[in-house]
């Protein structure tokens, strides 16, 4: 799924306050792409996502996805949100099963809810938690509900992947534990992903290419293909080339910013 | 799963095994209450206090007796009216949160009226109902369901609130429809809210279906009995009156409080 934003800007007017949050972005996403948008903290990156998504509209230029302008919320899209957002009352599998009964509830499911169901505890397995198919979402760690909500993201086998922050909340070693998970995920699966973080060490680790964005109002300042091969893997992190290439991004970060707009990130 | 009463008994009682626990945690009270009876009895025995004033147990509970069923068979009359006013004050309450909760327009106009109403004590409105409805059956009925209204609505609201943007996004992203995330999402979310404004509709409802047969003697109704009773200054039929009623409200309460428990295990 190839995405393409032209001249995308989002205006939020509230009787008392006007906040523009982006502006003027033009990019491109190929399919099967994993490219991360990093910027400070209130750049707009979440709104870029809930644009792209079609669950907000933009209030100048457009959002297309393969060709197709997006109008509303987009059809075949897995949202993952910066806290787990997990339904309290129900369980983990029944969590996971949420995309299917919105989908069956419109008779738009693909499958049957048994296949559903072999599917959501395969990626239960896949994320390492399917001894606790049937606990309730706060009897596990924050690390545990965030690994439900991406098996919840993926149910439906979307084609985008849209990720705000989903690590933010998380130790530095969960964080790279989800980080290696996601990758042999995405091996797996072979998604287009867009990737909210500030955290530039996971972009690089993660992405093929690295949107930067600057302080309110957020601008496109630069883009960044990361020079790593694939797949990407825990060992990789110690490697002289993935720590040249963090310094390297944080001075390209750097310098597309002018060292002005992107004090807030690290 | 055990309940957060249980737990939280077992963290102030002395390490008494489980079971043991559970039955202290009935026979206790009961205890207290006992050597209460008991401390009344003996009070009057010696200070001779007259017993229009405060009657012994031993009177109060021979009208319990004696006139048991004639007590009983005014509170179900009663029962009817709270039952019906607690029915409909919860769904007209849930109902009219939901709506001024989802339209934008009623939120602004409407709540703030519904919000300075609640603050106003109800039975201020009582003449003017009993001049609209007479005092049978839909005047009662009136005052009840006004008391129950209120609290069903504020918590509905409240709970609806509550909801996380992205929970509703959660639906949305996936092309679902209002509805449903109302259904699926909304409402369980709120859920909690709801029924602990229920069981504060539960009470306020024993109050409007009592308070509305005591300002009108003669009518049907424990309440009704409590005034007569007053007239004739029965001390202690107004005693065991009040006893019936409390029962019947202490078991609804913890029927309810149960109920409300298995429904939101989640909490």
């Amino acid at each position: 799924m190839g995405i393409e934003l032209a001249d995308l800007g989002k205006t939020f007017q509230t009787p008392d306050l006007t906040v523009e949050a982006l502006r003027g972005i033009s990019a491109r996403v190929a399919d099967r792409e994993f490219v991360s948008i990093i910027g400070p903290s209130g750049c707009g990156k979440s709104t870029l996502l809930r644009l792209v998504s079609g669950l907000i509209p933009p209030t100048r230029g457009s959002v297309s996805i393969d060709g197709v302008p997006v109008r509303g919320p987009a059809e075949n899209i897995g949202f993952v949100f910066q806290a787990p957002t997990l339904l309290r009352w129900r369980t983990v599998i029944k969590n996971v099963m949420f995309p299917y009964e919105v989908l069956a509830s419109q008779g738009r499911a693909a499958m049957s809810r048994r296949a559903y169901e072999e599917r959501a505890e395969l990626l239960l397995k896949m994320v390492g938690i399917e001894d606790f198919r049937d606990a309730y979402p706060k009897q596990l760690s924050g690390g545990m509900q965030q690994r439900v909500s991406i098996c919840r993201a993926l149910l439906h086998d979307p084609t985008l992947l849209l990720m705000d922050e989903p690590f933010g909340a998380l130790d530095e070693f969960t964080r790279e534990r989800m980080n290696d998970e996601l990758m042999r995920i995405w091996r797996e699966t072979r998604k287009t992903v867009l990737f909210v973080t500030h955290h530039i060490p996971e972009a690089v680790f993660l992405s093929d290419r690295i949107m930067v964005l600057s302080a309110r109002p957020g601008m496109l300042l630069g883009e960044i293909a990361v020079d790593l091969p694939r797949p990407r893997t825990a060992g990789m992190r110690d490697s002289v080339a993935f720590l040249e290439q963090v310094v390297l991004t944080r001075r390209l970060i750097g310098e597309a910013d002018g060292g002005e707009n992107l004090k807030g990130a690290r | 799963m055990t309940s957060r009463v249980s737990e939280a008994a077992e963290a102030v009682a002395p390490p008494v095994g489980r079971r043991s626990g559970r039955i202290r945690r009935f026979a206790d009270p009961l205890v207290f209450a006992l050597l209460f009876v008991a401390l009344w009895q003996g009070l009057i025995r010696v200070t001779g206090f007259h017993s229009v004033v405060l009657p012994p147990p031993s009177k109060v509970w021979s009208v319990l007796w004696n006139q048991g069923d004639f007590l009983v068979g005014n509170m179900l009359d009663t029962a009817v009216t709270i039952g019906w006013g607690f029915f409909l004050g919860g769904v007209m309450g849930f109902v009219s949160g939901v709506l001024v909760y989802h339209f934008e327009g009623m939120r602004r106009a409407i709540h703030p009226i519904l919000v300075s109403l609640y603050a106003i004590p109800k039975a201020v409105f009582i003449p003017l109902l009993i001049l609209w409805w007479g005092v049978g059956f839909e005047y009662k009925l009136v005052v009840t369901v006004l008391l129950a209204f209120f609290p069903v609505t504020e918590n509905t609201i409240t709970g609806l609130s509550g909801v996380e943007r992205e929970m509703v996004e959660l639906t949305r992203s996936l092309q679902g429809s209002r509805w449903f995330g109302f259904r699926k999402v909304s409402l369980p979310f709120a859920s909690p809210f709801v029924l602990a404004g229920l069981r504060i509709a539960l009470t306020e409802s024993f109050i409007g279906g009592v308070l509305s047969e005591i300002l009108v003697p003669g009518s049907t109704g424990i309440g009704s009995r409590i005034v007569e009773a007053a007239a004739f200054s029965n001390t202690e039929f107004i005693i065991a009156s009040i006893m019936v009623i409390a029962s019947f409200g202490i078991v609804s309460y913890f029927l309810f409080l149960w109920l409300e428990r298995r429904l939101t295990f989640w909490v």
